[in-house]
């Protein structure tokens, strides 16, 4: 900003920071201009009221009347919260929507019996009953069956047209027997399921050690072992044999070299 | 420890073997071979090397010395070895005489209370006699008065009864052990408590879970325990059978929890008979038998022994259930009979023989019987249930329930998409893309439909 | 073998080498002097500092006779506390009962002399004088509490 405005900002600004109830209104916005903010004591000029003209509506409320011919899976009321809860053959979805579970004709009612100020929806089989049912009665139930006969499935042929069969078993020692189909290209093929199987993929264990600290643990007993071994491999050697030759423990990696040097040293 | 302590202790433990004589060692064998013990050890002041006797093979009193013999042996020693000393200088002494004594005090203040609990039953059955042989038109109130206070003071008495061994450790442990005579208040108590505080509320929740209190009756508060047992194994209440496993008859175990001896009938009930032509569930009685006597210390009671012409009604039929049809649930009713009265079995065989559509709460009416017991199985098709029908001509084995189909409300809809849109004969230069679509349509035009 | 490496090349005796502070030493050298003068709480606040932030101790596990033997015990002592309680409340409707027949009793004679029905039941329900002159019960200058102290007011305290 350049200095003579600066200066000029300034003298227009002091004024309404000592007394801005006084300050001249063109002061002020001056003020607000500059600093980018607007102050509390300037009024908003109505945008509280109104409401938002681009919501997308929730579409909330009743979806069928009293007395309407239901089937199951209808939805019967969507609702924030449990305005209404699910009665005779209806059930409540995730977020609270009620919905019917039979076919019928939607009542809703109160039921002191079950809790003193809950509004419930209910679907009832004949539409002149009321709900809710008498206390103690039998339930009202549908069987929502029809009787088929049991169809069996016809037996296959063993053998397929040509004279070789549907099926082979491959049997190998140390191996889960193998079912072998026939397929379309009169070639012998295992089910790519029946293959799937055959891999195990539960009670694996991946690691042997629980902890990064457990296996250290271990490699450090491990190491502990084999050189107590070692000693008393030794001890008892030298007790056995008195003299001969002792071999030292040496890692192959270093016999090599050490065979290396030789050789060269005959060279 | 202190160091003197440390040296000499050996010598101690000498010395408190010699006078370790207890007044309340009673068994004979074990005292027998201790008294060997002392005197060898007190015949020769060093002890003779290892000659184990009786009470040194016994892992539950082995001593240090001889430990390393006996694990050789394939024996562990029990316990620690202060408590195997223990073991062999007070054998057997009844569990009412061990020498705590805290015990000891505790008994004593436990017996004064019973000596007072009896007192007070003593003064009560006097006070019983004297209202019983008292005329009723000499009491206030009249005969009912008169009934109500003898009732009132029999109930008194049980209580009484109840509390004076209620305290008593013996009785505790016999009913642990399964040895308490059911014929003592005492005992029917403690059975009682210990059903209710489980079995009772796993019965409650099946009767309200599985909704046997409308469907079946109004009104069921079981008081009497009974369990069922197939094939020698227990049913949890509510499990489903197998087919095969209840073909034959169960074995109930059935306890009372009130003295004397009553007559009941039983029923086993199929709530759940798929009726398809109304589109509705009936009832079928499965097995209906009376007049069966029952005491509380007369438990078992197995259906294939009821046999006899005054008992059973309707005989065992196998609870099967067809293919595709909900869970059947066969409940176990017991039904007390009025004291004394008979229920007419061959009235029984006549209006139940046909089996279905048994109302139990028309019979209890009828009968003007109570439920007292409840328990349940359930039932559903598996790969036995053919085979049983078939053995016990059950027809139905060959049909299965499939869901009932449930139309849409809403018009059918025409296809939709690219491809519908151009199946007429003005994109035919498309149609070798439109037509015949695996899954979709085939030559006799579109297969998949909304 | 008891020389430590890095002391393979001093030439200082073992025994004047610096040691280094073993960690059973530290707190030792920490604990505060024994001497020094103990608030009158603190046998109070030693207890509570043991056992308030101490876990359960575990639950009793008895073989079959020790466990009967406990559930004897146990009994027993109910019994006897039961007993215990029901004989003082006796005693105390006993007494109270003894009490309210007395005044009773004063309530429904007449006299001294030409005073009313009543009269000596009204003299012996006054207060007055019992607090002292003037006085109310020291109590009511207090704060009413839930749990108030065992020692109502403690009249030997000076500033």
């Amino acid at each position: 900003m350049q200095r003579p405005i600066l200066a000029a900002v300034a003298g227009i600004s002091r004024p309404s920071l000592v007394n801005s109830a006084v300050a001249p209104l063109g002061a002020q916005l001056a003020n607000a201009l500059v600093e980018g903010r607007r102050n509390a004591s300037v009024k908003a000029q109505g945008a509280y009221k109104k409401k938002s003209k681009r919501g997308i509506p929730n579409k909330l409320g009743a979806k069928r009347t009293g007395d309407q011919f239901v089937i199951p899976g209808n939805i019967l009321y969507k609702q924030r919260g449990t305005h209404w809860w699910p009665g005779e053959n209806c059930i409540m979805g995730r977020d609270h929507t009620i919905h019917a579970m039979a076919t019928g004709y939607v009542k809703y009612y109160r039921d002191p019996a079950k809790h003193p100020d809950r509004k419930y929806i209910g679907v009832v089989f004949n539409k002149e009953d009321t709900l809710p049912y008498p206390l103690h009665a039998e339930r009202k139930r549908k069987l929502n069956k029809t009787v088929h006969t049991i169809r069996t499935e016809a037996a296959k042929a063993e053998v397929s047209p040509s004279g070789i069969p549907f099926e082979v078993t491959r049997v190998e020692a140390g191996e889960p027997d193998r079912l072998l189909r026939l397929r379309s290209d009169y070639s012998y093929r295992e089910d790519n399921w029946r293959i799937g199987r055959l891999v195990k993929t539960t009670g694996l264990k991946t690691k042997a050690f629980r902890t990064r600290k457990q296996w250290f643990r271990h490699r450090r007993w491990r190491r502990e072992r084999e050189i107590a071994g070692q000693k008393e491999a030794e001890k008892k050697r030298a007790e056995s044999g008195g003299g001969g030759k002792v071999m030292k423990a040496i890692s192959k990696k270093a016999a090599k070299k050490a065979a290396k040097k030789a050789g060269k040293k005959a060279k | 420890m202190s160091r003197c302590q440390a040296v000499a202790r050996p010598l101690a433990r000498q010395l408190r073997q010699q006078c370790a004589i207890r007044p309340f060692t009673t068994g004979a064998a074990r005292a027998a071979a201790e008294v060997q013990q002392q005197q060898q050890s007190a015949s020769s002041s060093v002890p003779p090397p290892a000659q184990p006797s009786a009470l040194d093979l016994d892992p539950n009193s082995v001593l240090p010395e001889f430990e390393a013999e006996l694990i050789k042996a394939g024996k562990m020693p029990v316990g620690s070895r202060r408590r195997r000393v223990a073991m062999r200088t007070t054998a057997n002494v009844p569990f009412e005489q061990l020498p705590y004594q805290a015990f000891q005090e505790a008994r004593a203040i436990l017996a004064a209370d019973r000596q007072e609990k009896v007192a007070k039953i003593q003064e009560e059955l006097v006070k019983i006699a004297a209202l019983e042989s008292k005329d009723a038109s000499l009491v206030k109130g009249g005969q009912s008065m008169k009934d109500t206070k003898l009732a009132s003071l029999r109930r008194y008495v049980e209580q009484l009864k109840i509390q004076a061994d209620i305290n008593d450790p013996l009785v505790k442990k016999r009913f642990e052990d399964g040895l308490g005579d059911m014929n003592k208040p005492i005992y029917r108590h403690y059975a009682e408590r210990k059903w209710r505080s489980y079995d009772y509320r796993l019965i409650t929740q099946r009767i309200k879970q599985f909704n046997i209190v409308p469907d079946v009756l109004p009104k069921l508060d079981p008081v009497a325990d009974v369990q069922l047992y197939f094939r020698h194994s227990k049913v949890a209440p509510g499990a489903v059978v197998d087919s095969l496993v209840s073909e034959h008859p169960p074995r109930l175990r059935v306890q009372v929890f009130d003295a004397g001896s009553r007559l009941v009938s039983l029923v086993v009930l199929d709530a759940d008979v798929p009726d398809a032509d109304n589109d509705a569930f009936s009832k079928r009685c499965h097995f209906l038998a009376a007049n069966i006597p029952l005491s509380p210390d007369s438990t078992s009671l197995p259906l294939s022994r009821i046999t006899a012409e005054d008992q059973l009604a309707v005989p065992w039929l196998a609870p099967v259930s067809q293919k595709g049809a909900p869970y059947h649930r066969l409940g176990v009713y017991l039904l007390q009979q009025k004291p004394g009265a008979k229920v007419d079995v061959a009235q029984l065989k006549q209006l139940y023989a046909a089996r279905d559509g048994f109302s139990l709460k028309s019979f209890r009416d009828k009968f003007s019987l109570t439920p007292v017991g409840f328990n349940m199985f359930r039932s559903v098709w598996d790969e036995n249930t053919a085979d049983v029908m078939a053995r016990h001509g059950i027809p139905g084995a060959d049909v299965e329930f499939r869901p009932a189909r449930v139309h849409s409300l809403k018009p059918p809809v025409k296809p939709r998409g690219w491809e519908a849109k151009r199946q007429g004969p003005a994109y035919r230069h498309l149609w070798k893309y439109t037509k015949r679509i695996k899954g979709l349509s085939n030559g006799r035009g579109w297969t998949k439909r909304r | 073998m008891t020389t430590t490496t890095p002391r393979l090349f001093s030439t200082t005796s073992s025994s004047l080498a610096r040691k280094l502070p073993t960690p059973a030493s530290a707190p030792k050298a920490a604990r505060r002097n024994r001497s020094a003068p103990k608030s009158e709480n603190f046998n109070r606040i030693r207890t509570l500092r043991r056992n308030m932030f101490s876990p359960a101790p575990p639950p009793l596990r008895m073989a079959r006779q020790r466990y009967l033997r406990h559930w004897t015990i146990h009994r027993a002592w109910m019994l006897f506390r039961r007993k215990q309680h029901e004989a003082i409340e006796k005693e105390r409707s006993r007494m109270h009962a003894g009490m309210y027949n007395a005044c009773e009793e004063l309530r429904k004679t007449v006299g001294p002399g030409s005073r009313g029905e009543g009269y000596l039941y009204r003299v012996a329900m006054e207060k007055k004088g019992v607090y002292g002159l003037e006085g109310v019960p020291i109590e009511y200058a207090r704060f009413q509490t839930d749990s108030p102290a065992k020692e109502p007011w403690n009249h030997d305290w000076k500033r």
